[in-house]
């Protein structure tokens, strides 16, 4: 037989449990953006047909900037987002082609390619950025990011996961 | 009432706690500057009484945020008050604390046996930049938008946890719905639960100890009702007419929809965290965790022990120098980092959300015109002037307020067959294509002003050349709002780079400015509408 003292630590041990487990509970969900989730593969961005970029290949322009439409799992809904990407030249990509994600890697604010300067300009904390995405100035810590350019019946594609923040 | 009185105190013992409530002694000198702090409690009173209001109509998604609070704004009996009344009531709260610590500080009020106490108020601080941070977001525009994309980033740079604290804080790696239902929650239910208990905490121990003045021994002293109560009714007074005249003066902003293809956009916070902002201009690279964590988390650490760091036994100010000076060069150190960030300011107007300063599509303005060269206004009437009384027949209803909705066939066939035909190949350039081209551009319009837009008080050139725009059809190969061909560069952000000679003389002959151009001549049209479509060019976004 448990005496009293035994049974009323087990009670206030089990009931501080209980409530312990319904907090956990709803700590895993808060704390679920921890885990990354994988971007769904295959769903490629059009954007745009290939003579759309002549100017980029031809050297005339070093970057041309689109603004997709695309699906994205937000949260608990889907739903379509605007986003803005450059089209540069890129000796490495088989298409001679790669899309620029034009997100700041230091804190988020949206580069814009500056014809004259030939770079990316971050109109935040003075980021610059290379045509090619490297550092040239600035507190970024990381390159933009960038993924090559499929060219297929003319139009240009790209995989958006490269991009998935 | 007395038998009411009576049974409320054998029941409740309301009147033993009205007397305790009403009789507590407190001090008569600086009585008005102890008042300080019920003009922060009357401050967060009317924040609860506007944010329940705004709950009722307020919808946390990315898709209707934005929508809801222009409603709000524009469409809502008394909805521009509340909100105004709420977005100035958190600046006020933040200047409110801050001078009710000033005065906690300068009387070292928070000397033994008030050490608690004093925590409390800091954890309070704490919790009042937390709804300024979460709250910021909510109407979803532009300037919410982009100041969380770089409030969420700024704990990314603190080593080894800076990633997972921004993740959570964002609900995933970019700002989105679920930062949206994040800040919500937070903002409307955890931050005012932490706070309902902090202020009962707060009160509490206030009247366990009492009020401490900034002297020694005991001081001379009234009860709180009627003294304190009267300059307490006063101040609550003073602090709501106060919100009402900036309410009714300068009313909530809301900047365009949140667009996160957009740029060009320089993000601001709210005032209180420029301090931060601009330490975070100064520590760059590897360092910025000193201006983002270390800095302000020693800060506060410091706020937190000042009952700890100051101990001697008076309370006087003058035996008290060493502290107060050090407190002093703190606050204007916060102050001048303030001022540094407010004077950072970019030189571009962000443009507003709710119509007026805002630039309309081209193809509105198209319509617009279209409105005016078809002669609709002659039985419609326009935006100013009421629809005339036709002959043997009842005026129209304006079109605004028109309840019928046509099908797309039905409401072309009714201007085409109501409106003279443009001359084809008319001085105004209509061209001699299709006569009615322009019959969608004027559908959009109407139901532009279906929408409350309103189209009057835009500026000539704004009118003139974004008609020219939508007529001449650049968004062929250019992009306008995200809408348009790619063969050019998109119109956008042009402000800055370009002028309005050096667009009139592209438009004229383009080769000649941009060598290779495929873009044609547009030197038929009149130097005047050029110069509209280069000021309509230059004041987009």
């Amino acid at each position: 037989m448990p005496t009293r003292r035994t049974f009323t630590l087990t009670a206030l041990a089990a009931g501080a449990a209980a409530f312990a487990s319904v907090a956990g509970a709803a700590l895993t969900f808060a704390l679920s953006p921890l885990v990354k989730r994988r971007a769904e593969a295959g769903a490629s961005l059009d954007l745009g047909a290939a003579n759309d970029f002549d100017s980029v290949v031809s050297g005339a322009a070093g970057a041309v900037e689109v603004v997709v439409e695309r699906k994205i799992e937000d949260g608990t809904m889907t739903r379509r987002v605007r986003e803005r990407l450059a089209v540069v030249k890129d000796p490495s990509s088989p298409s001679g082609l790669a899309a620029v994600s034009t997100t700041c890697t230091h804190l988020g604010c949206g580069v814009a390619w500056n014809a004259e300067k030939k770079a990316f300009l971050c109109p935040c904390h003075g980021g610059v950025y290379g045509a090619d995405g490297r550092v040239l100035a600035g507190p970024p810590p990381r390159p933009l990011a960038k993924a090559p350019l499929a060219i297929a019946g003319g139009r240009v594609t790209v995989d958006p996961a490269a991009f998935e923040a | 009432m007395k038998k009411l009185v009576a049974f409320l105190e054998s029941r409740a013992g309301a009147s033993t706690f009205w007397r305790a409530f009403a009789d507590e002694p407190v001090p008569r000198r600086h009585a008005w500057l102890f008042a300080l702090g019920s003009a922060v409690l009357f401050a967060l009173v009317v924040q609860v009484i506007t944010g329940l209001a705004l709950a009722l109509a307020y919808a946390p998604t990315p898709d209707h945020a934005w929508e809801s609070v222009k409603a709000i704004q524009t469409k809502l009996p008394a909805g521009a008050v509340v909100r105004g009344l709420h977005h100035w009531g958190s600046s006020a709260i933040v200047v409110l604390a801050a001078l009710h610590l000033a005065r906690t500080f300068l009387f070292g009020s928070y000397r033994k046996p008030r050490e608690l106490n004093w925590l409390v108020g800091v954890a309070l601080l704490l919790l009042i930049l937390a709804f300024g941070f979460t709250g910021y977001l909510l109407p979803w525009d532009q300037k919410a938008y982009w100041a969380t994309v770089v409030g969420t980033k700024v704990p990314s740079a603190i080593p080894v946890v800076g990633t997972a604290a921004s993740r959570v804080m964002a609900g995933g790696g970019a700002v989105g719905a679920a930062t949206l239902t994040r800040f919500y929650a937070v903002h409307v239910i955890l931050l005012p639960i932490l706070t309902l208990g902090l202020v009962a905490l707060h009160l509490l121990l206030l009247r366990k100890h009492g009020h401490a003045g900034p002297t020694d021994g005991p001081d001379p002293r009234e009860p709180f009702f009627p003294y304190q109560a009267a300059r307490d009714a006063v101040v609550g007074l003073a602090v709501v007419l106060l919100l009402f005249a900036l309410a009714a003066g300068s009313p909530a902003p809301l900047e365009r929809v949140a667009d996160p293809s957009d740029t060009s956009y320089v993000p601001r916070p709210e005032w209180y965290f420029l301090p931060l902002f601009q330490l975070l201009k100064f520590f760059k690279g590897p360092l910025e965790p000193v201006g983002t964590a270390v800095l302000p988390g020693v800060s506060m650490l410091l706020l937190a022990l000042v009952p700890w760091l100051d101990r001697g036994a008076s309370r006087r100010p003058r035996d008290r120098k060493r502290v107060l000076v050090a407190g002093g060069l703190v606050g204007a150190g916060i102050l001048a980092l303030l001022v540094f960030g407010a004077l950072d300011a970019p030189k571009v107007k962000p443009k507003s959300g709710l119509g007026s300063g805002d630039v309309p599509d081209p193809r509105l303005l198209g319509g617009l015109a279209a409105y005016e060269r078809r002669g609709c206004a002659s039985c419609h009437g326009s935006e100013t002037s009421p629809p005339p009384a036709l002959p043997g027949a009842a005026a129209l209803p304006p079109l605004a307020s028109r309840p019928i909705a046509w099908s797309a066939e039905a409401a072309v066939a009714h201007v085409s067959e109501k409106s003279p035909k443009p001359a084809a190949g008319g001085a105004d350039g209509a061209g001699g294509e299709d006569p009615d081209k322009d019959i969608p551009s004027l559908l959009g319009y109407v139901a532009a002003l279906k929408d409350g837009g309103s189209f009057a008080k835009l500026p000539e050139p704004i009118r003139v050349g974004g008609a020219a725009i939508d007529r001449e059809d650049c968004r062929q190969c250019h992009q306008i709002y995200g809408d348009g061909g790619r063969r050019g560069p998109a119109l956008q952000h042009l402000l800055g780079k370009r002028d309005e000679p050096w667009l009139v003389e592209h438009f004229k002959d383009p080769k000649k400015l941009v060598p290779g151009s495929k873009m044609p001549k547009y030197a038929y049209l009149s130097d005047a509408e050029l110069a509209a479509m280069a000021e309509y060019l230059l004041a987009l976004p």
